[in-house]
């Protein structure tokens, strides 16, 4: 592999790291479907606000 | 310091709390939107000593006797959490019905401040309210509100109010007639002495012209269809392609610029994976972004002015005779737009098999997340693409009729609800509201492609690049990769609904990851990067060119069409599902219901097409017919042993008697 191949690779696995990480995030706060057009609905911290967060 | 937000159906609670707390709840212009309590943070503009407050946004309550679901959930937090002021707010427009709610508020010993909402229509129709006289006699602070305004809205002075009414230690309690029809005429006596209605014959007889029509039993089905169509026009035809050709233009150009910096000494593997498998793949779901959004625009327009809670007032009827009633039809209209909140909101429904079948029904109307699928195939396959839409929604609303009774034959269930809906008055659609819904959703579209979709692509893009010694698949025979030797067995199955390739079968399985990996595994697996572009997926060309390259027929495309949207949701849906129901059998069956529905309406709509274009039943025919005999076998052995069951009960009960 050269040097652009590796760095094509970097930005790859940056882009999905960050995909994975966005929807494990929305799991771990209570999200049941991330991106959903559900418009927030369905979102378990529309139940549970807190003002100190 | 703890703030509810209590009041009547549409009176606009969600909209104050929005506009208190800059969030984005969904509002409508219809009862029973809110099934749930909500809480967030006031802003700070509204609290310049930042103090920390935080509104809760009830469900919609008549009185505190808990009728329905969602009033329990009203009653329950009121009584059992005790917020430090309960901001009661009242419909201006109609005061007599409002105030029943009030006096059981101001009774609880809780702070109550009456926000006068809406004020500005009661001031339009020419009503005059003596708000002193109606605060000295309820003992409260009244203060006129209009939720839906930027400025002048009265919500300031609405929370100096409350502050002031939370830190009070004396609360005035005014007493009430404990018998409610005593309560009424008291009620009664007060809104004729603080009110004064200017009475407007014409207008009322307007709005009650208008719904002669539009609500009619008969004629409001074709009116309903004909709005319908005219949205899927606007949205497919007519401004969302136009809309969707600039888009793709700058999606596209992203493709070439990334192409370039790439070159070619990159190895070819890595570059397919960022091209086609990331930027194609979401791109190719992100196309159809201004369809989506012209689409949502519109019905946010209809839900606004008052339209379609006329809808469910029409289909109540139909309903009614499956087994189901209007309160069905919320779930449903909701669900158009994702099926999560539309089932989620079954839980307003008493009745437990009604509660369920709506759940399980809910998702065959056509979610905002199949939209790019229908816009697919809609704009490829057939010229006239309004009506593939429109037909999709109406198939949706037939196929939940039949289900409906089938679902009651089996549960052996005949009981009837009755369902009353206060039908709100017609007001020309705010704008600024339909292009929230508008923007909330495209928003919500992004965040799905950039996250769920494009790791799903880059799985499929990878599972088609190598095969299961991790050797690159050559071009020329894709069918090795890991991807094809999983999705063939399942396309096998396919074959008598016309699809029986492994990229349709791959793709329908992504499906249930989230419906719009459809449209992103089939670009990913047939290496398209736009279904929009002239030159390398022509939608002006023939269907037959078309067919050519994804090896469909227009039948076979609309069969496959058919079985995306009524198979089982996605994964998120079904979870939904799980926790309305509450029951694991009937979720299973649910599941098998809807896999049933899809494929035997996909085998249908395959083999009796194939027949009326060609002349002759399709591939696979005799198969396909023993597959959808034996789901139909087994619906009419339930169906029977639930009668049988049934008559034994009574033959029971007739040898007591």
């Amino acid at each position: 592999m050269s040097g652009m191949d590796w760095i094509v690779a970097g930005v790859i696995t940056l882009i999905i790291f960050l995909a994975v990480s966005k929807i494990l995030k929305d799991r771990k706060s209570g999200v049941k479907c991330t991106g959903c057009s559900c418009a927030g609905s369905c979102d378990q911290r529309a139940t549970s606000g807190n003002c100190a967060e | 310091m703890k703030i509810a937000l209590a009041g009547n159906p549409n009176c606009g609670k969600t909209t104050m709390f929005n506009a208190l707390t800059g969030r984005n709840e969904r509002v409508g212009n219809w009862a029973g939107v809110t099934v749930d309590k909500k809480e967030a943070c006031i802003k700070q503009s509204f609290t310049p000593e930042n103090e920390k407050l935080i509104i809760v946004d009830l469900p919609g309550a008549y009185s505190l006797s808990a009728y329905s679901n969602e009033e329990s959930i009203t009653k329950d937090f009121i009584l059992k959490e005790k917020p430090d002021v309960i901001v009661n707010i009242v419909d201006a427009t109609n005061l007599n019905r409002s105030l029943f709610l009030t006096t059981q508020l101001i009774e609880l010993g809780i702070p109550v401040v009456v926000a006068l909402n809406k004020i500005d229509l009661a001031d339009k129709k020419g009503n005059r309210i003596d708000i002193p006289a109606l605060s000295q006699t309820l003992k409260v602070p009244v203060l006129r509100t209009i939720s839906t305004k930027n400025s002048d809205n009265g919500l300031p002075e609405l929370i100096k109010a409350v502050l002031a009414a939370g830190k009070s230690d004396q609360i005035q309690r005014a007493a009430f007639a404990k018998n409610d029809k005593q309560r009424y005429t008291f009620i009664n006596e007060l809104v004729r002495e603080v009110e004064r209605k200017k009475l407007s014959s014409d207008q009322q007889t307007k709005q009650d012209q208008i719904d002669r029509i539009v609500a009619h039993k008969w004629l409001g089905i074709p009116i309903f269809a004909a709005v319908i169509y005219l949205v899927f026009s606007i949205s497919q035809a007519w401004v969302g392609p136009f809309l969707a050709d600039y888009f793709v233009g700058w999606i596209d150009r992203l493709y070439e610029v990334v192409a370039s910096l790439l070159g070619e000494g990159v190895n070819p593997v890595l570059t397919t994976l960022l091209l086609d498998g990331i930027i194609g793949g979401v791109g190719a779901v992100i196309g159809f972004l201004p369809l989506i959004m012209v689409l949502f625009f519109c019905l946010a327009l209809l839900e606004d002015c008052g339209y379609m809670a006329r809808v469910a007032v029409v289909m109540d009827r139909f309903f009614k005779k499956v087994g189901l009633s209007g309160k069905s039809i919320v779930p449903m209209v909701i669900g158009t737009g994702c099926a999560i909140p539309g089932i989620m909101s079954t839980r307003t429904i008493k009745n437990e098999r009604q509660r369920r079948t709506t759940a399980m029904l809910t998702p065959f109307m056509p979610c905002g997340a199949k939209l790019p699928i229908i816009a697919l195939f809609a704009g490829v396959f057939f010229a006239e693409k309004a009506w593939v839409g429109t037909s999709m929604y109406f198939l949706g609303i037939i196929v939940i009729f039949f289900s409906a009774l089938i679902i009651r034959k089996i549960t052996g269930d005949y009981s009837r609800s009755y369902f009353i809906m206060e039908l709100p008055e017609y007001r020309i659609p705010s704008l600024k509201r339909a292009v929230i819904s508008m923007f909330s959703r495209a928003k919500a579209f992004i965040i799905k492609a950039g996250t769920i979709i494009l790791v799903c692509n880059a799985v499929i893009h990878l599972l088609q690049t190598f095969d299961w010694r991790f050797q690159v698949v050559p071009e020329s025979a894709p069918e090795t990769s890991i991807l094809a030797s999983i999705a063939m067995p399942l396309a096998v199955l396919f074959i008598p609904l016309g699809f029986g390739i492994w990229q349709f079968a791959a793709a329908a399985v992504t499906g249930f990851i989230a419906k719009e990996n459809v449209v992103g595994t089939l670009a990913v697996t047939f290496a398209i990067t736009n279904f929009f572009d002239m030159e390398e997926f022509t939608l002006v060309g023939s269907s037959t060119e078309v067919g050519t390259v994804l090896g469909l027929t227009s039948v076979a495309a609309l069969a496959y069409l058919v079985f995306n949207l009524f198979t089982p949701p996605c994964f998120a849906a079904i979870g939904a599902m799980n926790s309305e129901m509450e029951s694991r059998k009937w979720l299973g069956g649910a599941i098998a219901f809807q896999m049933g529905m899809g494929y035997s309406l996909a085998f249908l709509v395959y083999q009796f097409g194939t027949l009326f274009t060609t002349g002759s039943f399709g591939e696979g025919f005799a198969a396909g017919l023993i597959i959808v005999f034996t789901v139909v076998a087994s619906v009419i052995i339930l169906m029977r042993r639930s009668t049988g069951r049934r008559q034994i009960k009574t033959n029971v009960q007739v040898v007591k008697s």
